[in-house]
């Protein structure tokens, strides 16, 4: 077998993107250990916390709002975005291209003015260099209305069903669909051909449907970049408050599931493995269907056990978590593991945000 | 083999620093992507950094850092979207068909297989280590490689032919 060996492999291998960093790899490591550690990133956060004063009458009464994204759950004291719950009038991934880096940001625009997203290049209130956090701005109606105006006039609409599926995975560099089940990376398209849109850069407009077919490829390039940095070209009558806040959520789910998640496990096996002061809890959650697991052309639906928490009830929960040893893994999303002695992922639990209109979405995903 | 108990900080960075690239690509080739790629890396060594002292030392302290390394990009994959990139390979042997070729081949490998060329051929991993790394006996690698072999020999001779 003369074909395989270190040379050959070397010059096949994808090089290397960026250089060791040990200090990094400590800091990662580091941010998951130790309530002392724990107790410090919250009083960091409350140092950020900037006392911005209710205007109401009640002088007293003052909000408490965070103008640096965060993960997971918010420092004590934190102000809910207000109100609880909201009309979803738009919702949006847009794929961005910044300094030689691409992304996705997700976004979604209330009735009363919320732009809520996540993502995004190189954003002032980013929670780390790995996610923004939930951000929230304001919108007046003026800017809601060109928002919508802007997206309902790049293209046709119509059922999700029509945009472009996923199908099998890109084929590798070199190989062909018909040599291997696989399909060929989406060529970029001529800035003057029609294009349908990606199915992971979904574009909503409640009222008018999902955004499906654009004349022109520049048209959705100029859409993305426009959807990706709103302040970059919305008038300032657009803007209620066009300065960032962390969106701070009134309550929370929490899912577990087992792993490899598309395999079913018990939910009476997988309770069994969190601390007993926890399984009560735990043990009220209802099954469903996650997000899809896997590649591209191989997805299939995992198996996850939810329930609703309140703020105060997640912030139980999560520090009998940490009070049992638990590690917290991730940096885009408040997430446990337990592993059975190996380095394989046994179960895993996460938290995500309900969003105003009463979804949550899942922040590690794209 | 009498087992230890933990690995130093010491010796993690050291293979970290010595080997940081060998992860990396082998890392890519499970990711399809450089970046998330070294991202699973750079977790995967924090990660074993935090369990350090559940390294037992039935095997090499690499094939155990091997098989954190794998399982963080594997998880990666979980992702719903997959990665709009997909590295190029830059040939620079003067044979790009034949590189080509075999990357085709190398492609349609399983992935069991693939990973298992990559760190014998690649990262010179022996038997034992591969199976410490991929979670699966000396035997079984033994018969994945074995595996691998026929089917990238047939591969190749069937596209020159």
């Amino acid at each position: 077998m003369t074909d395989v060996d270190r040379a050959s492999l070397d010059r096949i291998l994808p090089s290397t993107r960026g250089s060791a960093d040990w200090e990094d790899v400590l800091r990662r490591s580091g941010a998951r250990h130790g309530s002392r550690r724990r107790r410090l990133v919250v009083l960091a956060a409350a140092v950020l916390v900037v006392a911005v004063g209710s205007g109401s009458a009640i002088g007293s009464v003052r909000d408490f709002v965070l103008r640096t994204g965060f993960i997971g759950l918010p420092p004590e004291g934190a102000t809910p975005s207000n109100p609880a719950s909201g009309k979803l009038e738009i919702w949006y991934w847009a794929h961005w291209f910044a300094n030689g880096n691409d992304g996705r940001t997700r976004a979604w625009v209330y009735a009363d003015g919320r732009l809520i997203s996540l993502g995004g290049p190189d954003r002032p209130g980013s929670a780390n260099p790995l996610s923004t956090g939930f951000l929230e701005q304001r919108l007046t109606s003026e800017g809601v209305e060109l928002l919508r105006s802007e997206i309902a006039a790049t293209g046709d609409f119509g059922s999700p069903d029509e945009l472009s599926p996923p199908g099998k995975p890109p084929c590798p560099s070199g190989v062909s669909p018909s040599e291997g089940d696989c399909q060929l990376p989406t060529p970029e398209p001529a800035p003057d051909a029609p294009i349908t849109v990606p199915f992971h850069t979904p574009i909503v407009v409640v009222g008018l449907g999902t955004l499906v077919h654009v004349d022109h490829a520049r048209d959705l390039t100029r859409l993305y970049a426009r959807l990706s940095d709103p302040g970059s070209w919305l008038p300032a009558s657009a803007w209620a408050d066009q300065d960032v806040r962390a969106y701070v959520a009134s309550k929370y789910a929490v899912c577990y599931s087992g792993w490899p998640p598309d395999e079913r496990v018990e939910q009476s096996r997988i309770v069994s493995l969190f601390p007993t002061s926890t399984r009560d809890l735990l043990g009220s959650a209802t099954e469903r269907q996650g997000p899809l697991f896997g590649s591209p052309g191989h997805f299939r639906p995992s198996h996850e056990y939810c329930f609703d928490a309140t703020t105060d009830e997640a912030r139980a929960l999560v520090a009998a978590l940490d009070d049992a040893g638990l590690e917290r893994k991730g940096a885009s999303r408040l997430n446990y593991e337990i592993v059975d002695g190996g380095p394989d992922p046994k179960v895993s639990l996460y938290l995500e945000p309900y969003l105003p209109h009463g979804e949550i979405t899942c922040s590690v995903c794209g | 083999m009498i087992g230890r108990h933990g690995a130093s900080l010491d010796e993690l960075e050291a293979l970290y620093r010595s080997r940081f690239d060998v992860f990396a690509r082998v890392a890519a080739s499970v990711t399809g992507n450089s970046e998330r790629a070294r991202d699973a890396v750079q977790e995967a060594f924090a990660t074993a950094v935090g369990k350090r002292g559940s390294f037992r030392g039935d095997g090499p302290l690499e094939a155990w850092v091997w098989r954190i390394v794998l399982n963080a990009a594997r998880s990666d994959v979980r992702r719903i979207i997959p990665p709009v990139e997909y590295d190029e390979a830059v040939s620079t042997n003067g044979h790009p068909e034949e590189d080509a070729e075999l990357r085709v081949a190398l492609a349609r490998l399983p992935e069991r297989q693939r990973t298992a060329v990559f760190l014998r051929y690649y990262a010179d991993l022996d038997y034992a280590a591969i199976g410490e790394a991929l979670g699966i006996s000396a035997g079984t690698v033994a018969a994945t490689l074995n595996s691998a072999h026929s089917a990238l020999r047939s591969r190749l001779q069937e596209v020159r032919t």
